[in-house]
């Protein structure tokens, strides 16, 4: 190995020094996520309507590698459906440590109910914590389950350490 | 199904009709005699009813729902009541092409019907049927069980004229080969154009 | 005969059917409406392929030669040919490779689908589909139909059980056609034509008891399970292949069970029993099972109050309450529809307890098993000359189905390579019926009468007077020709008839003289017959005297095979008799006896009561020590079906708690009392079945296997049960549908309506009774709350009442002074 190189790659070196550093200094700051990045699942409506997307085929179950979801239907009413189709989803539940964020499930899913979003603090205590049901992904539900009960203690919104951030398939989530 | 109580049994003053009705097909044939019994009723009362159907199953040993089943694979049949006009149109094909549809609207319009309907005073009702078997003339419009051939919007509006007066005209006949007579058909849309 | 499938040579029976020929080749052809055991009709034009054959020179009757290469010359239909129609000629080639045929299939199935709406991710039936299937095999993977599609029903209640989405129908005909060729109930028809046909019924919900099958045999998910409606998709179901213990014809089943429920019960395939149907009462009466009533834990009584226990405590306190009685005093009875393993699992209790009073009820007086020419259900099938005596379509409901292939005169086809012929071209749509050859005895119109060219109506409980009369006669017929002049002697013989027992000296002449012409006949009965020890032997005798097999059906799913392996008394007076003030400890496998306020009078003062039940009822609400049980659902085991056929019964995964079979109480008592019993587990159980009937049972096929009869010194050898006196006016009769389970079914109760008191008209008259009013009305002791039905085809001064496993079929007696009406409560007569 010559002294050049060692020269040339120390010169690398020096020129980060000069470079304003990619660290973010999380929690105080924001993180700024790829559009393409795959967090915590949102259940999707229909903006129009407000019914839900989702018609509880139980594909996303079935795509999904790590068994994480759980799907139970039922039969809409008509005068007053849940989704726009026969069938809506009374139970869905998916476990957060069992998924993998691979986002099988978004790709089966073949009315783009469920999508994943930017969100990735999911961190919790207790087990039964990381189960997710409707009533945590549906969309306008803000933050981790961990989140939100820290934020209803404490009396405020929750606050996400996520930097404002956009994916046109996750219509109507608001980061 | 108050009619299904009160209703007396259509075929019961007629035994000897219905005994030659029936005695037109072997015993084990006695199902073919649905069609001429149906006949028979929908001739007199212009539609077959409920209890009707339930009556002629009875008769032949069949279910309602086999009748049934008959009945409205031939659009000759009518569950439910229809005018003393019946204005049938014929919606396959070549009278398709030939302007059926804008016929079928036409009537519409005038007759304030669609079709499926009959009017408030029982004259007239409007139907599409499926191929008459008259495509050289189309389009065509069969009243009760005359056919009207290549009828234009003046056809109609004749026809309907006298109807009203409770005419039947007669049909002028019209053949392949007519059409020096006739000249070239014009669907009942495109005449004004 | 002699043909080609593409490249494979093969030699088929003349009449095969082209589609079968190229499955037997090991190639597939795409289609819908063929079914294995219904006619082809080639309605849906899926299974086109590419056909052809060699042909004779009219002139000189020698094959046409191709001239380039000297075989004979194939000339091929101008079109490709819907093979299930088309039989195999001699000679012929079939192609079903070839670009042209692909093109024809493409085409078939873009037509198929031009008006099924694409909402398969919502559909019940994806996953599991035969359109989807053959649409992913055979289809071009895209549509050039961008038009509107056919918009119609999409939800309509064909029945409280079948639920139709017309958009979905692809007009296959099988429903339709299944009505009229399987239970010849033609309640399902097409209506309309063209594009806008759909199917429907006039006839209010679908009366026929064998109605579901549609949902398992239509294609396409337009025909569905209304209880299993949108519960889960075809791959999460867990599948069971078992067989049914609702009946003793022992139809094979598929549970599908998810998350510890069951979804829904599809018909399995068995050839030699069920085909591929099973009745409405199967089917759709598995909701009980998932009811949040389910006793899960063993519950011991504490001051006066049941707790939940563990079941060594449970055991303990058995163990100790039965340590206090003397062991001959402890009555030990099991449901008819227990496992046989279960039975073994009983008779190690009774055994260990030292006690003889061991039984399994409802037993009817005299035995279910056959003497020395049992009939198989093919027997029946194919039997040229039937007597049927009692209502097989409730007692068994797939004898009622095999009656009717008997009817049609078409033996069960021959297996070939890939099973059942699909298109077994001897079936026709709308075949004449034999029905000449069936007679039909029972004393009310039963639903196979429709179908019987001779039925005789009984007075109730007379059955054994006419068998002995016909029994008489047919001796009297046999001396009569060896006598001088036999014309005149038959004429004597006749002479002595009684028409008072329910059909006329000449009807009895013309049966006998059936039934000896019969080539096959058979006779089958139940409990009617069974009720009555002197009306069995002279039906049996009447099989010997005219030659034919016999069939009986019991009273529960395994009755015939607890008979069998010997779950009996040891001694007539042992026999099963809840009201008995000689025993003074009972244990009792799912049953109910205290229903009867006298019986449960007497209960109150018994040492030990030991309920091993699924459900809390009136006998569990007096019991010291009440033990969880599994339905037929959840057990391990086997079962003796009427014909003699050993079947697996399989478990489904069904979440119960800490619910076992008896095989499981029997090992925790064992454990409490500190041995190792016999039958304390299914497989310890089938280690002394194989000793006793040398079958393993583990190694039994799904199709089961069919048990010799019986040797004739081990029949009728144990003890019969104290009758009771056949007498009164109730006549309880079979039921399809299981009237225990009736309330815990909510899509059957709908479908089927409550049970029913049926009356002649004219008495429901005299006694102010109108239809659909509910009554409860002491029956035999037992109160029974049951819907008026007023029925001429019930004889006046009999009413007839469905059968409880607590209330055996037969004459029980009936308190219509203590009849009182609920006021206000009124039902649907189904």
């Amino acid at each position: 190995m010559s002294v050049l190189g060692i020269a040339k790659g120390m010169g690398v070196t020096l020129s980060h020094l000069f470079k304003k550093p990619v660290t973010v200094q999380y929690p105080e700051e924001k993180v700024d996520v790829q559009a393409r990045f795959r967090g915590r699942h949102h259940l999707l409506r229909h903006p129009d309507t407000g019914l839900e997307k989702c018609i509880g085929c139980s594909l996303c179950a079935a795509a999904c590698p790590a068994y994480a979801i759980y799907v139970e239907a039922a039969e809409n009413d008509p005068d007053d459906p849940t989704s726009a189709g026969e069938r809506y989803a009374s139970i869905y539940e998916i476990n957060m440590l069992r998924c993998i964020f691979c986002g099988f499930c978004e790709e089966a899913c073949p009315t783009g109910a469920i999508v994943l979003g930017h969100e990735f603090e999911l961190a919790d205590f207790r087990y039964e914590n990381f189960v997710y049901g409707k009533d945590d992904m549906l969309v306008g539900v803000k933050g981790s389950k961990w989140q939100r009960r820290e934020a209803e203690r404490a009396g405020r919104d929750v606050e996400l350490g996520l930097a404002p951030s956009h994916r046109p398939e996750l219509e109507g989530v608001d980061y | 199904m108050i009619e299904l109580q009160t209703a007396r049994p259509f075929f019961e003053d007629k035994p000897e009709l219905l005994q030659e009705i029936l005695g037109r097909y072997p015993d084990y044939g006695r199902r073919s005699a649905l069609m001429p019994l149906l006949w028979e009723v929908q001739r007199a009362e212009r539609y077959v009813s409920e209890a009707r159907i339930a009556e002629i199953a009875d008769i032949l040993d069949l279910t309602a729902t086999e009748v049934r089943g008959v009945m409205s694979f031939y659009s000759t049949y009518h569950g439910e009541p229809v005018g003393r006009y019946h204005l049938q149109v014929c919606a396959t094909l070549s009278c398709k092409l030939a302007g059926a549809d804008q016929l079928t609207d036409y009537l519409e319009d005038t007759l304030g019907l669609v079709p499926g309907e009959t009017d408030a005073e029982g004259r007239f009702s409007l139907q599409k049927v499926e191929c008459l078997g008259s495509c050289t003339t189309a389009p065509v419009l069969q009243v009760n069980d005359t056919y009207y051939e290549r009828v234009g919007r003046a056809d109609v509006d004749a026809l309907l004229a006298a109807m009203k007066e409770d005419v039947l005209p007669e049909p002028a006949r019209v053949r392949a080969g007519d059409n020096e007579r006739y000249g070239p058909a014009a669907p009942a849309g495109e005449e004004d154009a | 005969m002699k043909i080609h499938v593409n490249d494979v040579p093969l030699d088929v029976a003349p009449g095969t059917s082209v589609i079968d020929a190229v499955f037997a080749a090991g190639y597939d052809v795409p289609y819908f409406c063929s079914q294995e055991y219904m006619s082809p009709i080639g309605a849906c034009r899926m299974c086109l392929a590419r056909v052809g054959a060699p042909r004779k020179d009219r002139a000189t009757g020698e094959w046409i030669l191709d001239e380039a290469t000297g075989d004979a010359k194939i000339f091929w239909f101008p079109n490709p040919m819907a093979t299930c129609t088309t039989q195999v000629m001699e000679g012929m080639v079939v192609d079903t490779l070839s670009k042209e045929v692909k093109r024809a299939q493409n085409g078939m199935v873009e037509f198929t689908l031009v008006n099924h709406p694409l909402d398969c991710p919502t559909c019940d039936k994806g996953g599991a589909c035969e359109l989807q299937d053959r649409a992913y095999e055979y289809g071009t993977g895209e549509s050039r139909f961008v038009f509107d599609k056919r918009h119609q029903e999409k939800h309509h209640a064909l029945s409280e059980a079948i639920t139709l989405d017309r958009e979905r129908c692809i007009h296959c005909k099988r429903c339709v056609r299944y009505f009229e060729e399987v239970p010849g109930d033609e309640v399902l028809d097409f209506i309309e034509r063209g594009g806008h046909t759909y199917i429907g019924t006039l006839e209010d919900g679908l009366p026929s008891p064998f109605s579901g099958n549609i949902t398992d045999i239509c294609p396409v998910g337009a025909l569905l399970d209304s209880t299993s409606r949108f519960r889960g998709r075809n791959w999460e179901y867990h599948h069971t292949d078992t067989t049914s213990l609702d009946d003793p014809s022992g139809a094979a089943l598929r549970i599908d069970a998810r998350t510890g429920r069951i979804e829904r019960i599809k018909a399995g395939l068995n050839d030699e029993v069920n085909k591929t149907w099973i009745d409405d009462g199967t089917r759709f009466g598995h909701e009980y099972a998932d009811h949040a009533d389910r006793i899960t834990l063993p519950m011991v009584r504490k001051d006066g109050r049941l707790e939940p226990v563990a079941w060594s405590e449970a055991m303990r306190v058995v163990r100790d309450k039965l340590g206090g009685v003397d062991g001959t005093k402890v009555g030990v009875a099991i449901r008819a529809d227990a496992t046989l393993e279960e039975g073994v699992a009983a008779q190690a209790l009774a055994a260990h307890l030292g006690t003889g009073r061991l039984d399994h009820a409802p037993r009817p007086a005299a035995s279910v098993l056959p003497g020395g020419a049992p009939a198989t259900l093919r027997d029946v099938a194919t039997s040229d000359g039937l007597l049927v005596l009692g209502d097989p379509t409730h007692e068994a409901a797939i004898v009622d189905l095999r009656i009717k292939d008997a009817l049609k005169g078409v033996p069960p086809a021959d297996l070939l390579p890939h099973g059942v012929p699909i298109a077994d071209l001897r079936l026709t749509e709308r075949m004449p019926r034999k029905t000449e050859i069936l007679t039909v005895v029972a004393p009310y119109r039963t639903d196979l009468m429709k179908h019987a060219g001779r039925t005789v109506t009984p007075p109730a409980g007379g059955e054994g007077a006419l068998l002995r009369a016909l029994l008489a006669l047919a001796h009297a017929r046999t001396e009569a020709q060896g006598a001088s002049d036999p014309g005149k002697a038959a004429d004597a013989a006749l002479a002595g008839w009684d028409d008072a027992v329910g059909m006329s000296a000449a009807d009895a002449a013309a049966l006998l003289d059936a039934l000896a012409a019969a080539e096959a006949p058979v006779l089958i009965w139940g409990g009617f017959v069974s009720a009555d020890p002197d009306a069995d032997a002279a039906a049996r005798a009447l099989a010997t005297a005219v030659g034919a097999k016999t069939l009986i059906l019991g009273p529960m799913a395994n009755a015939a095979g607890l008979e069998r392996i010997g779950v009996l008394p040891s001694h007539e007076r042992y026999a099963y008799d809840p009201a008995s003030s000689e025993v003074r400890a009972w244990i009792l496998g799912d049953l109910d006896p205290a229903q009867d306020p006298t019986v449960a009078k007497r209960f109150a003062d018994l040492d030990a009561l030991i309920v091993h039940a699924a459900f809390e009822n009136a006998t569990t609400a007096l019991a010291d020590v009440v033990l969880p049980a599994v339905t037929g659902y959840e057990k391990e085991g086997s079962t003796l079906n009427a014909e003699g056929r050993l079947l697996p019964v399989r478990a489904a995964p069904v979440e119960a708690g800490a619910a076992t079979d008896f095989t499981g109480v029997v090992k925790a008592y064992g454990e409490a009392a500190g041995e190792r019993l016999e039958g304390r587990s299914v497989r310890s159980a089938r280690r002394v079945l194989k000793k006793r009937l040398d079958v393993d049972l583990a190694e039994l096929p799904d199709d089961g296997r069919l048990l010799p009869p019986a040797p004739a010194a081990a029949r009728g050898a144990r003890a019969l049960p104290a009758r009771r006196a056949a007498t009164g006016s109730a006549l309880v009769v079979p039921s399809l549908v299981r009237i225990e389970h009736l309330d815990r079914n909510p899509t059957l109760l709908r479908e089927h309506g409550g049970p029913t008191l049926r009356m002649h008209p004219s008495d429901a008259h005299a006694h102010g009774l109108t239809r659909g009013e509910v009554v409860t009305v002491p029956v035999g002791g037992i109160p029974r709350r049951l819907v008026v039905a007023p029925d001429d085809g019930v004889p006046e001064g009999t009413w007839l009442v469905p059968t409880l496993p607590d209330q055996p079929v037969g004459l029980h007696p009936l308190d219509l002074d203590a009849l009182r009406r609920e006021r206000g409560e009124t039902a649907e007569v189904a």
